[in-house]
């Protein structure tokens, strides 16, 4: 039983509405009137009658002990339909419902992951306001990032130069070449809006897409910008707008035609749109409240996607005919972040309620809690690793948590951001994911690899084996030198000595006489 | 356009979805969690993140100073 967390960041006022179950018999039922005209309770049959000659809505309830109380069949309706569902599944698998419905309790046999160790190799500085946004490009290397102060940045992540250039298939040896087309210093990155939010999807032919966040009037726009430009021209000119909402936009996201956006706005709405007439194809209507956030889904022949917002729900729609095709509601607070499973039979969100959950969509239900007592601060952003097993979660602690997907464990967290994360996408080859912050860096981060290693031989002789990796030698160190390890083993880590300028370096666990080399 | 909705339209919006998802085929969690399972394991060893990335091959690596032999 969760102990109820205060809603952080709850963006719209919620009502309170009385509602009973009506659940057991009484022996003098009563007359429930539910109507707009009179909220009556305790009333006669004659008083029924008459409001039924009047066209109001009457229903007969049981009502449980002596104080009645008020209750809107709408929302009875609603539980009705829920149970129903619920009902459903007990009926037809009852022994699935008492073996449990969580994926953890399917995954039992799966070997745990132990501790990982997730390190920070590259921080992306440049940015003069908060991180809001950020995308990988798909040929894995490139970041494009936005912050609140409406500049956008394209870096190279793997030397953390800032540039923009022409991106035209160029081989990789040429890099140095198009480095210095651009002066990186002075490029400070583009200045498309002034200070207003935005929101960035890259595609795969490298356009932009940036969306302005603030809500006002105009600007309620989503732009498809051109990144195939040189410095001289002005990158605001050639921009092409192509959607527009009632409400400020909340997230975008091109399809996997790149000839489609997908909208989400908080006017309660997401939309499809074609990028060359700017003409709207299908809007989506469904969310009680502000949609905040989207995800496609992931196979090529896909036109599905899920969208998340104020509500607490997550809805998942068919982008043909505009219609929802499964809702969640699990979550306590709004929904920050979705994405979809790599298989595409599952997603996950990220809420403010402290909790990310795993939905699997053909159960049709949620599958996974990851949660912990000690996080109290709402997740901002999600992402799967490749294979599915990992999710990473950035939350507004400043802390990134990663979470075995299957086991529902914690299995490593990542500090070093010095405000919230807002935003966090793994590269499209897996090999790395970046985080941006509030803290106006962005940081890409892997894990460290580690030598594998075995128990024995003995206290003095310990045998080990690497697995697929070269032995190291630290150069211009030789002879013993401290090395203070985080490794996975069964015992606790010790700091301990590294000796010998021997071509191999290792460090004798103690407790269990395991040894293991970092690089 | 959300917030324009009374609470009255906006539950009879849910009621109305709810109806429709009543008639949804469900497949067990003992089927779905199992093919979950069976998919990360088959895609595990392609994972970087989850195995590691040998460090002459990580494009992330630091430039430190050690060499490898």
């Amino acid at each position: 039983m969760r102990k109820s967390r205060p809603c952080l960041g709850t963006r719209r006022p919620v009502e309170a509405h009385e509602f009973t179950g009506g659940e057991g018999e009484s022996t003098h039922p009563k007359v429930m009137i539910s109507s707009e005209k009179l909220k009556g309770v305790g009333a006669t049959l004659s008083d029924a009658d008459h409001m039924q000659s009047q066209g109001c809505s009457v229903e007969w309830m049981p009502i449980h002990g002596i104080k009645p109380t008020r209750v809107c069949p709408l929302q009875r309706a609603k539980k009705w339909a829920q149970e129903v569902v619920i009902m459903d599944q007990e009926r037809s698998w009852p022994c699935e419902w008492a073996g449990g419905s969580r994926v953890h309790q399917v995954a039992e046999r799966v070997e745990a992951l132990g501790q990982f160790v997730m390190k920070t190799r590259r921080t992306l500085k440049g940015h003069g306001n908060k991180v809001l946004c950020m995308d990988w490009c798909k040929d894995k290397r490139r970041i494009v990032s936005s912050s609140q102060d409406g500049k956008v940045i394209v870096w190279d992540s793997f030397t953390t130069n800032k540039f923009y250039c022409r991106f035209e298939n160029l081989p990789s040896k040429s890099w140095g070449e198009e480095v210095t087309v651009c002066d990186t210093a002075k490029e400070k990155g583009v200045q498309v809006c002034m200070n207003k939010k935005v929101h960035i999807s890259c595609s795969s032919t490298l356009t932009l897409m940036l969306v302005s966040l603030h809500a006002s009037g105009l600007d309620n726009k989503c732009s498809v910008y051109p990144l195939t430009f040189d410095k001289n021209e002005n990158m605001a000119a050639k921009k092409k707008s192509v959607a527009m909402h009632t409400n400020y936009l909340s997230a975008c996201s091109f399809t996997n035609s790149d000839m489609q956006i997908l909208t989400a706005s908080g006017d309660g709405t997401c939309a499809l749109w074609d990028v060359e007439s700017g003409q709207l194809l299908q809007s989506f209507h469904g969310h009680g409240a502000d949609v905040l956030c989207l995800d496609l889904a992931p196979s090529e022949t896909g036109n599905t996607f899920v969208s998340g917002g104020c509500d607490k729900k997550a809805m998942v729609w068919d982008m043909r005919s505009g219609q929802c095709v499964q809702a969640f509601e699990t979550h306590e607070s709004d929904i920050n972040s979705v994405r979809y499973y790599p298989s595409g039979d599952a997603f996950a969100s990220g809420s403010d309620d402290a909790t990310c959950r795993l939905y699997d969509l053909r159960a049709d239900r949620e599958v996974a809690i990851y949660s912990k007592e000690s996080i109290i601060f709402g997740a901002s952003s999600v992402d799967f690793s490749l294979s599915g097993r990992l999710l990473f979660a950035g939350y507004n602690d400043y802390t990134i948590n990663v979470w075995d997907v299957l086991k529902g464990s914690r299995v490593s967290i990542l500090f070093g951001h010095e405000n919230r994360v807002s935003t966090l996408r793994v590269s499209p080859d897996g090999t790395a994911f970046c985080s941006g912050s509030w803290d106006h860096t962005l940081r890409v981060s892997g894990c460290v690899s580690t030598i594998q290693c075995v128990r024995g031989g003995g206290r003095d002789q310990p045998s080990w084996q690497q697995r697929g990796q070269s032995r190291l030698r630290w150069a211009g160190q030789p002879g013993s030198s401290r090395f203070s390890p985080v490794g996975s083993h069964g015992g606790r880590e010790l700091p301990g000595e590294v000796q010998g300028a021997s071509a191999t370096q290792v460090f004798k666990h103690r407790l269990d006489n395991c040894v293991s080399a970092w690089s | 356009m959300a917030q324009d909705l009374s609470e009255k339209e906006l539950l009879k919006m849910e009621v109305e979805q709810l109806k429709k998802e009543v008639k949804n085929t469900r497949v067990p969690i003992s089927k779905t969690g199992k093919e979950i399972k069976d998919y990360v394991e088959a895609q595990a060893g392609n994972d970087p993140l989850l195995k590691g990335v040998p460090e002459d091959k990580n494009p992330f690596k630091e430039k430190g100073s050690c060499a490898i032999s």
